[in-house]
């Protein structure tokens, strides 16, 4: 990841058609809080929004941390790097 | 990777932090500091209407341990630093072994740390069972024994105390979902009861107050992370597998990425039309239990019809004399 909190000015409909991105392939490695359940998920562009998309998160239903600090959804991160998902809709 | 040239910092809109969290709804993108202003200021206001923030108010906080309480315990906090009400928690311990005694070091921590007293009550210790206990012998679900029992006890600390409110740590993502489950169960006098705060019925029932009203699910769980809140991150051992609520929200989520602020408008046009809601479920007589003294709907309370069937006497008035001992210690 970059020094900074970044936003990439991504076209999401580019960044859901199979051409765009395709030659290019991260894999993040997401910690899902409550549960700990811990998956590999492979994106096209690294950014957090597409590993949500693909585990079938709303944004607005998840907080996402990266080193154990809050990033927002359309940050980008490098192949192999990890963050955790907390699931605000789950309760006591 | 040809997009990372195009990459910008995101600065907060208020300063030149990097920011944590866009809120869409506001059109802002703001740092852990703004943010949490932010939640405080929305808290704040709900308060202010409701004519909360007064010295002479007392306000009894609901705490479990869980981010919604937690968050709102804190702010709670501050804001009675600020403006003189006096501030007292309250965290009943349920008796689900390690996800209670769990709770039960998170709300002493969180206590300790905003300097707020904290009553705790421990069922067992106050009638014999466990929640889990009760139900089993009562044979009903045990969230709903669960809820009575909360809300029995929470409401007799709260007459004991004198208090004005009871707080509880309702987000808006919760009320929305409880009214839209009202809205399709055409329990539409049920509505009447998800407004910011509900009324007192001196000596027999203290009213609801719900400061995180306009506080969205996950701006008090990033609440809660950003200020390091002492919080249970686990589930309920007995929380049901996909409750209707569960999907109400997701698609409330849903909606709300598509159309930024489409939660919050609803929950202010629901507030609006409280009066209407109250009118349609018409002036309610309520009565006092003849056991224990508290609000009935009937001549014995629902706590006190629960204990009865299961233990053979009612055990409201044992509670009652309890929590006055309790409440002598904290006064």
């Amino acid at each position: 990841m970059k020094k900074n909190i970044v936003i990439p000015k991504i076209n999401l409909a580019r960044l859901e058609s199979e051409t765009a991105w395709a030659s290019f392939l991260a894999r993040i490695v997401v910690r899902i809080i409550p549960g700990n359940v811990v998956r590999e998920i492979e994106t096209r562009s690294g950014c957090v929004y597409e590993v949500l998309k693909k585990l079938g998160y709303s944004r607005e239903s998840v907080v996402v941390l990266y080193k154990g600090e809050p990033i927002l959804e359309n940050t980008c991160l490098e192949d192999g790097e990890m963050v955790e998902i907390y699931v605000a809709t789950s309760g006591g | 990777m040809r997009y990372m040239s195009r990459q910008v910092v995101a600065k907060c809109s208020k300063c030149d932090n990097p920011a944590i969290v866009e809120i869409r709804y506001a059109r802002l993108r703001l740092c852990k500091q703004h943010f949490s202003e932010f939640v405080e200021k929305k808290v704040e206001r709900i308060l202010r209407r409701v004519s909360a923030l007064r010295k002479d108010k007392v306000i009894v906080a609901a705490v479990s341990g869980g981010k919604d309480s937690s968050t709102m315990l804190a702010i709670l906090s501050k804001l009675s630093r600020q403006y003189g009400f006096r501030l007292i928690g309250v965290h009943i311990v349920l008796g689900l072994r390690e996800y209670s005694e769990q709770s039960l070091q998170k709300v002493q921590q969180l206590c300790n740390e905003y300097k707020t007293p904290c009553i705790v009550v421990e069922l067992r210790k106050l009638i014999g069972f466990t929640v889990y206990e009760l139900a089993r012998r009562a044979r009903r679900p045990v969230c709903s024994v669960c809820g009575l029992v909360k809300r029995y006890i929470l409401n007799a600390v709260a007459v004991e105390l004198g208090a004005d409110y009871v707080a509880l740590g309702h987000n808006a993502d919760d009320i929305i979902a409880y009214s839209l489950k009202s809205f399709i169960n055409q329990d539409l006098e049920q509505l009447a009861k998800f407004g910011p705060a509900t009324e007192t019925i001196k000596g027999l029932a203290v009213g609801r107050l719900r400061p995180l009203y306009e506080v969205y699910e996950k701006e008090s769980l990033l609440y809660a992370l950003v200020n390091k809140l002492p919080i249970v991150l686990d589930e309920c051992p007995f929380r049901p597998e996909q409750p209707i609520e569960d999907r109400i929200k997701e698609f409330m989520n849903k909606l709300e990425e598509e159309h930024p602020g489409i939660k919050l408008s609803f929950l202010r046009r629901l507030e609006k039309r409280i009066e209407t809601y109250q009118a349609l479920a018409g002036e309610r007589e309520y009565k006092r239990c003849r056991y224990c003294g508290l609000v009935s709907a009937g001549d014995i309370c629902s706590f006190c019809k629960l204990t009865k069937k299961i233990s053979g006497e009612p055990l409201g008035p044992r509670v009652r004399l309890e929590i006055r001992n309790l409440v002598k210690q904290v006064l």
